[in-house]
């Protein structure tokens, strides 16, 4: 441990408190103790707060506890000679630093002082109230959009970088480094007034949700939102309640693999901060002279090191920039597969969400003036030449700045254990592939693709083969296990491209009804997915070709191809053995998988019922159904409504109920498709007892709503469920039901 | 074109750099601002026909950073010899949390 930090630590910790204690005194005065206080969309409360102490602050006066708990882990200086142990000291001075710091977030929101104004700045995917705002505090909707891939290891963790770089180069590498290794990007502090953001705002990066760069504020107090996003990751994914703080700081050490980058100068709250960050498990590098801590302990390896950016090896920025972040991967024990893309562009998960406008547009193919398709589909192997990847047809270099042309992609992919069933599966994986590619926007799929390339892009080299690299090099990193060569057509000919495309729809209409065909009883065996165990130890998915994943990312001939994949992975088949009740979807084998599967805190799991032990959850579900007792009906909410609901309680509330592997009867996440399942809570009723749905939900899932309804027998049934936008309480739910006349109020009760 | 530099001590985290910068950027005749909130110090360069670094000084000053004034910190009772066990040579007795050693190594559960 060095003096040196402990003392710049205390100092930073002691003065923070004081100034959470001015602040709170002043709020106290002007706005009164009843004051409301509330972060963006979040069920968490001042989630640092109430990870660490249980303390539920909603009002300025809720924070008077929360300063003399500071008070208690304060310390004064370690003394010029006789040095005395001074880790926990420290340890003690970060977390005081973390408690007062989200203090004062607290009372800047009830201010209106937060998020923090930065003009100019435009987030692609936010929480911030509109341009021109930083992000602040990341809300409960996106942590859990997030969720899936933080469990399944596509996002590795986050880096939380603090201050401002060397120059705006440095600042640009290092982003790109992290962002090429799909780790989540968390922005804030400032050296001089000059922050990271500022750095990369001038150098033209995309930042927001879609491109994993998040910028909370502009300085070191806004680094107090990560720490309350890996807190509420321990809450909402690891079924952990508030102050249950060595739970929570445990499972960040081992299961959110975090660092903090100091750039710049290092002040004394940089340093207080970081020893908060530090009893997270989440080491720091600096690159500047700082002394270092190197043994072991609190973090996995070492807890601060020095790598000032002039002496690190390399010519250029960007190869300083890949040293540095690697040190950060290796000092957090991160390991991080790369799939090497040979394009000339960079590649990576991160650059999923960027979007390409219309006046940085070179070329586009589909949308509103030509058309693309994709088509993946097996054939013997002898008819596949590994890595052929041919264009047919001319390429785009006499399209005019800003055209668009038709466009085909055919892949042929063969595998000894490749099966038919497993071509939409991997036909779904273009988009994620493509979309990779920095300067690459796809969107939709099959013959209503739409891919559009950027200028930057272009000029680097990118041509319409490289869509085939990126298809061949990821198809054999991802799915090698089944597929063993793969060719590629790049077709943009229009005899070939009709013919192409004709081939396409025809398996495209035979893949539906297929899919429409399978049904539960048409299968022996249903899926397992424990994947979301690494954040939820005790959750356990089943799944059948008629209930998909509550994430709405696995469905059973997903899982069918990942057992192929990984035999011995999280997806594991279950046959279904003797029914116990086949109508409510009870079967032996299936409870028999769930209670070994969930180490013996789930009995039974009832697969067509919300209200017979139904399916636990992790936290990664697309909706929430609950009872709604006086319409003897159910409500679901959509993860992308934050409005109140009818049960008294936003999705983020509700949340709280339904994740962390719990089972509780009435209450239950599930994916937005199976609200159109035959089987949807075909023992209650099915979709005749919903009473109200997410409008978002409603829109967005129209065609299928409608068809649904019409099985069902009551073609009007979508217009006859309420919304938000006609009632928010379950008295105005059932004074519409009234009115409309809904047909769950004929039916038999439920409780 | 002249440079003053302030040595203030309430400059310590980048907060108040911001707050510093600020309320100098709005003076007239201020020309570059360099804060370090490591070194609680800025350095101002100015132009003396417009502001005088008195001015620059009193300005500061009424916004809080003042150069005489220290940040107080809260006293804690110095750890001298009071008879206590700390100081008392004796045999100690360390008990391990067993939670501690399910969470590291084989036992590890998280």
């Amino acid at each position: 441990m060095s003096r040196y930090i402990a003392t710049r630590a205390l100092r930073g910790a002691n003065l923070i408190v004081n100034e959470f204690d001015a602040l709170l005194q002043k709020a106290l005065q002007e706005l009164g103790p009843d004051k409301e206080i509330k972060f963006t969309n979040t069920a968490y409360y001042l989630p640092t707060i109430l990870g660490y102490t249980g303390i539920e602050v909603s009002n300025i006066g809720g924070l008077k506890p929360v300063l003399e708990h500071c008070r208690t882990l304060l310390h004064g200086l370690p003394s010029n000679k006789t040095w005395l142990p001074y880790l926990g000291e420290t340890l003690d001075a970060g977390v005081a630093t973390l408690l007062a710091e989200e203090g004062i977030m607290g009372i800047r929101f009830a201010y209106g002082l937060e998020p923090q104004k930065m003009p100019g700045l435009e987030l692609t995917g936010s929480s911030a109230p509109g341009p021109g705002y930083l992000n602040g505090p990341i809300d409960d909707i996106q942590l859990r959009s997030w969720g899936i891939q933080l469990v399944d290891g596509r996002m590795p963790g986050f880096a939380a970088l603090i201050g401002c770089a060397k120059t705006n180069q440095a600042a640009v590498e290092i982003v790109r480094q992290l962002q090429q290794r799909n780790i989540l990007i968390f922005l804030s502090g400032n050296v001089n007034g000059r922050s990271v953001i500022h750095q990369l705002m001038e150098e033209g990066v995309e930042m927001g949700y879609d491109t994993y760069i998040v910028p909370f504020g502009l300085d070191t107090i806004s680094t107090v939102y990560p720490m309350g996003f890996a807190t509420r990751s321990a809450l909402t994914f690891g079924g952990m309640k508030g102050g249950q703080a060595r739970e929570i700081l445990l499972y960040n050490k081992y299961r959110v693999f975090a660092f903090a980058l100091a750039l710049g100068e290092v002040d004394d709250l940089k340093y207080a901060t970081a020893a908060g960050a530090i009893t997270y498990g989440f080491p720091v590098l600096a690159d500047t002279v700082i002394p270092e801590i190197r043994p072991t302990g609190i973090t996995q390896y070492e807890h601060v090191i020095s790598m000032p950016w002039d002496d690190i090896e390399g010519e250029t920025d960007a190869e300083k920039a890949a040293r540095f972040v690697q040190r950060a991967i290796e000092v957090r024990g991160v390991k991080i597969k790369i799939t090497e893309v040979p394009i000339p562009v960079p590649y990576g998960s991160a650059f999923e969400g960027e979007r390409v406008r219309k006046e940085d547009m070179r070329i586009e193919f589909g949308g509103k003036y030509s058309r693309a398709f994709e088509y993946l589909r097996m054939v013997d192997l002898d008819e596949v030449e590994d890595h052929k990847i041919e264009l047919i047809g001319p390429d785009f270099s006499d399209v005019p700045v800003g055209g668009a042309m038709d466009l085909g992609i055919v892949v042929e992919v063969a595998g000894r254990k490749m099966q038919e069933d497993f071509e939409p599966v991997l036909e779904r994986q273009i988009h994620y592939f493509i979309n990779g590619a920095s300067g690459i926007q796809h969107i939709g799929q099959r013959d209503i693709a739409w891919i559009r390339i950027n200028k930057a892009a272009v000029d680097k080299g990118f041509n319409l083969k490289h869509f085939g690299e990126i298809l061949y090099a990821r198809l054999h990193s991802d799915f090698g296990a089944i597929v063993d060569k793969v060719q590629v057509k790049i077709i943009t000919d229009p005899d070939v491209h009709a013919e192409w495309l004709a081939k396409a729809r025809v398996a495209y209409d035979y893949r539906n009804k297929r899919l429409s065909e399978m049904t539960d009883e048409s299968v022996e065996e249903f899926y397992s997915c424990t994947l979301c165990q690494s954040f939820a130890p005790d959750h356990v998915c089943v799944i059948s070709p008629e209930r998909l994943g509550l994430c709405g990312a696995y469905n059973w001939l997903d899982c069918k191809a990942s057992h192929q994949i990984n035999p011995t992975g999280p997806n594991q088949p279950i046959a279904k053995g003797r029914a116990i009740d086949e109508w409510r979807g009870v079967f032996e084998n299936v409870n028999a998988f769930v209670q070994q599967a969930s180490h013996g805190s789930v009995q039974s799991v009832t697969m067509y019922s919300i209200m017979e032990t139904p399916m636990t959850s992790c936290g990664c579900f697309e909706c929430i159904m609950m009872i709604l007792p006086l319409c003897n009906g159910f409500m679901i909410v959509s993860r992308e409504d934050p409005s109140m609901t009818p049960a008294g309680m936003t999705f983020s509330t509700l949340a709280g109920m339904a994740g962390g592997g719990l089972q509780t009867p009435g209450v239950m996440g599930h994916g937005k498709y199976f609200i159109v399942s035959r089987k949807f809570i075909r023992a209650d009723g099915g979709l005749k007892r919903i009473v109200w749905m997410s409008s978002f939900l409603k829109e967005t899932m129209a065609e299928e709503l409608k068809e649904a309804a019409i099985r069902a027998g009551d073609p009007d049934l979508i217009d006859k469920i309420a919304d938000e936008r006609v009632a928010t309480t379950e008295e105005e739910v059932l004074a519409y039901l009234e009115q409309v006349g809904h047909p769950a109020l004929a039916m038999e009760p439920l409780m | 074109m002249e440079k003053v530099t302030f040595h203030l001590p309430t400059l310590w985290a980048d907060h108040h750099v911001l707050a510093v910068r600020e309320l100098l950027q709005q003076i007239n005749g201020v020309q570059d601002i360099k804060a370090s909130a490591m070194d609680q110090r800025v350095e101002i360069q100015y132009d003396p026909s417009v502001v005088t670094a008195e001015v620059l000084a009193s300005q500061l000053a009424q916004a809080g950073y003042d150069p005489t004034r220290v940040p107080e910190l809260p006293t804690y009772p110095k750890r001298i010899d009071d008879a206590s066990d700390w100081f008392r040579f004796q045999e100690r007795i360390t008990v391990t949390d067993m939670r501690d050693l399910e969470m590291s190594g084989d036992f590890r559960k998280y």
